[in-house]
């Protein structure tokens, strides 16, 4: 089962959505042609917005912000470049519709 | 025998260009030399930043009569700064020597008008020195005996790990894992019911937290201080004050951080960049064993 979600809140747990099959192989091979970092990137936390993840299984995590994204595994963690930030866009419009607007209290 | 130890002037002042040097020989390099003394032995703890565009110092190369650098130094707004000795005080008096009206700087054959535009830098790096903010006094934290130690490493474990994805805001400010996102009042049966301080305030009462909205940043006798914020119908957000008595925090599943929105340490979560989280409600103890979170 995948999974993607938004890091946005800090009291509240942070929202998600279901990904089908289709849109999360597009993921995965967008993945696949990213250029590896050969440094770990400082992951920096902020109130608001932190980016957005992909869960598969809940083995794999994929956190994805300001154009790094970073796989965590079991066997460890891999970032890549998403230079022009096609796995962030994807990852995003694969929300339902409505799904942001939805995100503050009525 | 005549000293004939000569000084290399670079005027740093370029970004992309090469900067321009000035060789002082003879009267010159006597005087320059002289007014390279320090005035103060105290040492200054902190200058404003080089790296800005315009003017930044003179670069001075000591060099003897065989041509060796001996000495590398720069000379900033009165401060003469050494890799080695840290920065003193000498005075403006080599800066105005060197590029004032009548100085040597006038030999530079740069462009027209150069020593003119140098000066205009100069003052203009000395008007905004003075309103450098952070010549201001900035507050230190006042160590808390009974507070926790700030260990990010602990709750950092990334977002594939079991206690950084799984513990938030709450958890962190009251330095309980449970592993489930805590909620303010869950645990009590009554979680809060809209996102104001009027609803979240009393769900952590209800949990056993303690308001104290009198505390005014002072660490409690017993226990530790936590302040609450929220950003009204959007979500709620902790702080809480550590050992070192600044404040940290954890935004959500992301790692724990002691710095604001900004960038900068907190002193006061009243006065931090928390970005959306407008209103600051309370601050409120956290007695230790005393309260269930869930």
């Amino acid at each position: 089962m995948w999974l993607g979600g938004i890091l946005i809140f800090s009291g509240k747990p942070n929202p998600t959505w279901p990904i089908d099959k289709k849109t999360a192989e597009k993921l995965e091979q967008i993945w696949n042609s990213l250029r590896q970092l050969s440094e770990k990137p400082q992951t920096k936390s902020v109130l608001g917005y932190n980016g957005c993840f992909l869960k598969k299984d809940g083995n794999h995590i994929w956190v994805v912000n300001e154009k790094i994204v970073t796989l965590q595994t079991k066997y460890g963690i891999k970032s890549r470049l998403d230079k022009n930030g096609k796995f962030e866009e994807l990852l995003r419009n694969s929300a339902p519709s409505g799904f942001f607007e939805n995100l503050i209290e009525k | 025998m005549a000293d004939k130890t000569s000084l290399r002037v670079t005027v740093d002042i370029f970004s992309g260009r090469e900067n321009p040097t000035l060789e002082l020989r003879g009267r010159d390099a006597k005087v320059a030399t002289s007014l390279l003394k320090p005035t103060k032995r105290k040492k200054r703890e902190k200058i404003p930043p080089i790296s800005h565009l315009g003017y930044r110092g003179l670069i001075v190369e000591q060099t003897t009569s065989r041509g060796k650098v001996s000495k590398t130094m720069r000379i900033l707004n009165g401060s003469l700064i050494t890799p080695t000795r840290g920065i003193r005080l000498v005075g403006n008096d080599f800066e105005d020597f060197i590029c004032g009206s009548t100085g040597p700087i006038r030999r530079i054959k740069f462009k027209k008008n150069f020593q003119k535009f140098v000066w205009r830098e100069l003052i203009k790096y000395r008007e905004w020195v003075i309103e450098w903010p952070y010549w201001k006094h900035i507050p230190k934290c006042k160590p808390c005996k009974c507070a926790p130690i700030y260990e990010p490493n602990w709750w950092n474990d990334g977002y594939g790990g079991q206690k950084q994805p799984n513990n938030n805001c709450y958890n962190y400010a009251t330095n309980y894992r449970t592993d489930t996102f805590a909620q303010p009042g869950k645990a009590s049966g009554s979680m809060y019911t809209s996102l104001t301080c009027g609803a979240v305030r009393p769900a952590a009462i209800r949990d056993d937290l303690i308001d104290k909205p009198s505390a005014n940043n002072k660490c409690p006798t017993e226990g530790h201080l936590v302040a609450l914020v929220v950003g009204p119908g959007w979500d709620y957000h902790w702080y809480r004050k550590d050992e070192n008595g600044c404040w940290s925090h954890k935004p959500g599943g992301t790692p724990v951080t002691n710095l604001d929105n900004s960038g900068n340490k907190i002193h006061d979560p009243r006065t931090a960049d928390r970005g959306s989280y407008t209103d600051f409600c309370t601050f409120m103890i956290v007695k230790h064993g005393h309260i269930k979170i869930r």
